[in-house]
């Protein structure tokens, strides 16, 4: 691919009545390929407004969560090649949540949803044994593939129950991090939390359709730790 | 409250599936198609009767289950936004009209199975 056509979402609640696409081409380097983030900065060479959110961009901060060709995901380590069609790219911001200015969203009602499910270990227990509160190999392998989220937000938002109801369905990236808390032995509120979203919207709004493990930029599987919470509530009844 | 709508949408859906194999089960197994009596005999058995009625309440916990998802998803004020701003501010009223022409199709169906089937 020489050059790329990319098309990128535009809003200004300050300026613009309605939401509209500009397009840009991009030169693409020798290789042929680079990643979104790259061609994303190439388009503020060109328009210094273009406003999108970006902090390591390796992957580790989870802030340039967007939306490509339809599919969402981390535009620093997302390749032109995977997600353009031809030499066409699209991108917008996550669905679902309200959008600041061009490609940044408003996480507000996304991190709402991380403070319900209390995501730190909870455990009033003193500890007289002079070490910190061990687990068995075992044990921790359970927390395997639940502690790596970077809460980039690109599976609540791709998750139709999360955007019909923000305030009342946790969500993939919360329940992956309620699960991660249950999971953990030496957090001592499982009974506490899982009473916590027992009601008909918390959990039980996930259909397991699993759009959000097939966006998951880390590889995580939030759907499986969903069906892991349904089934410990069925296990208290 | 979760769980347990969880266990009775399952358990109405196993009545259901249950009563409609049963059905299509008797239908070739049975040769209703010869006579007449043999299957107004059955339809009218005190076993059948108590399936069927089984049957249609499940049917109607299962499919009341299911359209308050419809409605919470779809006749939000959130969700009717998204087509029209004007239109989500009379989301209530959408919510209401649907709820009362829900109530109507079970009131109607129950009154219609009552009266010609069960009496």
């Amino acid at each position: 691919m020489k050059e790329l056509h990319l098309s990128l979402y535009r809003f200004d609640p300050e300026k613009d009545q309605r939401p509209y696409m500009s397009d840009y081409v991009i030169e693409m380097n020798d290789s042929g390929n680079m990643m979104v983030i790259d061609a994303i900065r190439k388009a503020q060479e060109q328009d210094s407004t273009v406003t999108f959110r970006r902090s390591c961009a390796q992957g580790v901060c989870g802030s340039d969560g967007v939306n490509m060709n339809g599919q969402n995901g981390l535009a620093c380590i997302t390749a032109v090649s995977d997600v353009a069609i031809g030499n066409k790219l699209e991108v917008r911001p996550l669905p679902g949540l309200p959008v600041i200015k061009d490609l940044i969203v408003d996480m507000k009602p996304f991190y709402d949803q991380y403070e319900k499910v209390k995501p730190f270990l909870d455990n009033d227990e003193e500890v007289t044994t002079g070490h910190e509160r061990l687990q068995s190999p075992k044990e921790r392998d359970r927390l395997d593939g639940l502690y790596e989220c970077v809460l980039c937000a690109c599976c609540s938002t791709s998750c139709p129950s999360f955007w019909w109801n923000p305030e009342k369905f946790v969500g993939p990236a919360a329940l992956l991090q309620a699960y991660r808390f249950i999971a953990d032995t030496r957090d001592k509120q499982k009974a506490q939390r899982l009473k916590k979203l027992d009601d008909a919207f918390s959990v039980y709004r996930c259909h397991g359709i699993m759009n959000c493990t097939s966006v998951c930029p880390k590889g995580l599987n939030p759907s499986k730790a969903i069906n892991e919470i349904k089934k410990e509530l069925r296990k208290i009844g | 409250m979760g769980t347990l709508f969880w266990y009775l949408q399952r358990l109405s859906a196993v009545v259901i599936l249950s009563y409609v194999l049963y059905v299509a089960i008797s239908f070739f197994v049975k040769p209703y198609n010869i006579s007449a009596a043999i299957w107004s005999s059955d339809i009218d058995g005190i076993s059948f009767k108590i399936f069927s009625t089984l049957f249609l309440f499940s049917m109607f916990f299962h499919g009341i289950v299911g359209l308050k998802a419809v409605e919470d998803d779809y006749l939000s004020k959130r969700t009717i936004g998204f087509v029209s701003s004007t239109l989500s501010e009379f989301s209530l009223i959408f919510r209401i009209i649907f709820r009362v022409f829900v109530a109507m199709v079970v009131l109607v169906t129950t009154y219609v199975f009552v009266l010609n089937y069960l009496v």
